[in-house]
């Protein structure tokens, strides 16, 4: 396991795509939370974790992109035959390749919060704000941390969903295209009509909407809750997909 | 003295072990295969042996189920029916696939923005293969200068040979190889003709399938023909040609016409062709004692048998699923 291990993170490394959606990923909520801290007027004790959780957003959706690329490149490149004839165990294959994705995604985001809090705490020390950043993001009710860790979290699940999605549709375009649609237009679109049509509210069952909730700076006992709600849809689909992927022809 | 005996017969044991975990008899044996696609099978019902020692040509019509059987025989195409084989063990089955069997089924299957030397490098990690062998087979195809270029800049020829090296990394003792000549150049073809046929002489199980068939008359002892995915024939290059080529006598006489009314008399066809007269339903012997009854002159009398492109196209002339429209030269 270790070798194959190792063969899909020489694939990571050694893809210019790969390299760049991970430098984006960091760089742009680094840079924007940094920026904020630099010139906000009455910068708060929950801005830092704010800033840096809403600009993730755009890494979140990286994160899925990532784990797309992991998979779909491989059949639309074709090395996805050079890799079973190596490792005819397909299910070896998918384990790999999403332990894999799940480590570069796991790192990747502790880069992207270590460096973002380091900057701007660096910045608000420099504008003489007396306070750290990690502190309180929701005095009384939940710490920083849990948001940070809650993020990480959903960052991983959702590069296994693209993973998985990049699995099942063995095409980049179509796997991303879906992965952004889902979120951002369809779950919206269908829990729209349940409530005009039927007036069922879903809107807290819908899994994408439930993830983004979970990394939201605002009192919620039910984070880990959330996060393990799209846990379930992430394991199911992911269980799906590899069971597809041994299935059918390469 | 009991020391340097004992010595030498462990350095004959381990050299005797080597050379059979490494060159074994690996024979390829694939038994009913049947391939289908919805309502289409690809492959029907196909068994063939491919024995080591020798190249042994896949030959077949576009279409007719070539690469579709090598897809099963390693397990990336899921067959309905059937088995392949590699020396009674099937791919799947296979401990360190690389190191037994080398496959080259598309010389594009590889990262357009990965490099050479990273496209080896993470195939080469993924069974524990050394970074020294990386850049042996490199050298060996001739890619190291370019091997940090990205594939997506490399040429067809280039490509083809990237593939070559994937399948020489594990040092295998099979090779199955789907049109491995596709793009090369000259050089690159007399390359790859030399090598399978060390390869093969080394004691390994060589298989290709190619459409140039000159080529493969070149480079194949054996061969296994198809047609829609059916078996049409196992045999000898030579026995292939000797029974589907045509066999015709050239004559050049001055007395030419004379023979040709007499083997005519006799149920013979005739064409010409510069200067010379083509008989066939006729052998040389026969025509030799029929000119010596009329006091023919023969300047040549020679037996000819048509080429292993002719054969093929007899042989799977009713095979043949895509035809393309013949211009009135070629026609006639």
């Amino acid at each position: 396991m270790l070798r194959l291990m190792k063969s899909e993170f020489i694939k990571l490394r050694t893809l210019r795509s790969t390299l760049t959606a991970t430098i984006v990923l960091i760089v742009f909520p680094v840079a924007v939370t940094v920026l904020s801290a630099m010139f906000a007027k009455h910068p708060n004790e929950t801005m830092v974790i704010k800033v840096l959780v809403n600009t993730g957003m755009v890494s979140l959706l990286l994160c899925g992109v990532l784990g797309v690329f992991a998979i779909a490149q491989e059949y639309s490149q074709g090395t996805i035959r050079i890799t079973f004839a190596a490792t005819p165990l397909r299910m070896k294959v998918f384990v790999a390749k999403a332990l894999v994705i799940s480590l570069w995604i796991a790192v990747s985001v502790a880069v992207l919060e270590g460096v973002g809090l380091i900057g701007a705490n660096y910045a608000l020390h420099s504008r003489n704000f007396g306070f750290g950043v990690i502190y309180q993001a929701v005095p009384g009710i939940d710490s920083a941390w849990q948001v940070l860790f809650a993020f990480a979290a959903v960052c991983i699940l959702f590069a296994l969903v693209g993973f998985a999605l990049g699995t099942l549709l063995r095409s980049s375009p179509g796997a991303i295209a879906t992965l952004i649609l889902v979120p951002l237009l369809v779950e919206g679109i269908v829990t729209g009509l349940l409530i005009a049509a039927f007036d069922i509210d879903i809107s807290h069952k819908t899994p994408f909407t439930a993830a983004i909730r979970a990394v939201q700076v605002e009192p919620d006992a039910a984070r880990w809750g959330l996060v393990g709600y799209f846990s379930i849809w992430c394991l199911v689909i992911t269980v799906f997909a590899a069971l597809l992927m041994k299935r059918r022809d390469a | 003295m009991h020391e340097v005996s004992l010595f030498e017969g462990l350095l004959l044991w381990s050299s005797a072990l080597t050379h059979c975990s490494c060159y074994g008899v690996q024979v390829i044996h694939v038994e009913h295969l049947t391939k289908k696609f919805a309502a289409f099978t690809a492959v029907d019902d196909l068994s063939f042996t491919v024995s080591p020692g020798h190249v042994t040509g896949f030959l077949g019509p576009n279409g007719s189920g070539k690469s579709t059987t090598m897809r099963c025989m390693i397990g990336l195409d899921h067959a309905q029916g059937g088995s392949a084989t590699f020396g009674g063990v099937s791919y799947s089955k296979l401990t360190q696939p690389l190191h037994r069997v080398g496959t080259l089924l598309d010389a594009g299957n590889a990262h357009s923005g990965r490099s050479a030397r990273n496209h080896l490098m993470w195939l080469a990690a993924s069974t524990g293969i050394s970074k020294s062998r990386v850049d042996t087979v490199l050298e060996q195809v001739g890619l190291s200068e370019v091997s940090r270029r990205r594939v997506g800049k490399y040429s067809l020829g280039m490509k083809q040979r990237l593939g070559i090296a994937s399948v020489l990394l594990g040092d295998p003792e099979v090779l199955i190889l789907d049109e491995p000549v596709n793009g090369l150049d000259p050089e690159g073809i007399r390359w790859i003709r030399d090598l399978l046929r060390d390869l093969a002489k080394e004691g390994r199980t060589v298989l290709v399938s190619s459409h140039l068939l000159s080529e493969m008359a070149l480079i194949a002892e054996e061969l296994v023909v198809i047609g829609q995915g059916k078996l049409i024939t196992q045999c000898t290059v030579i026995e292939f040609t000797g029974r589907y080529a045509k066999k015709w006598v050239r004559v050049v006489s001055p007395q030419v016409q004379i023979l040709k009314s007499l083997a005519v008399a006799k149920g013979a066809t005739t064409s010409e062709e510069n200067g010379a007269i083509n008989f066939y339903g006729v052998t040389a012997a026969e025509l030799g004692e029929l000119g010596a009854t009329a006091g023919v002159t023969f300047h040549e009398l020679s037996p000819q048998t048509g080429s292993l492109e002719d054969a093929f196209l007899d042989a799977t002339a009713s095979s043949v699923q895509y035809h393309g429209v013949q211009s009135e030269g070629s026609a006639h």
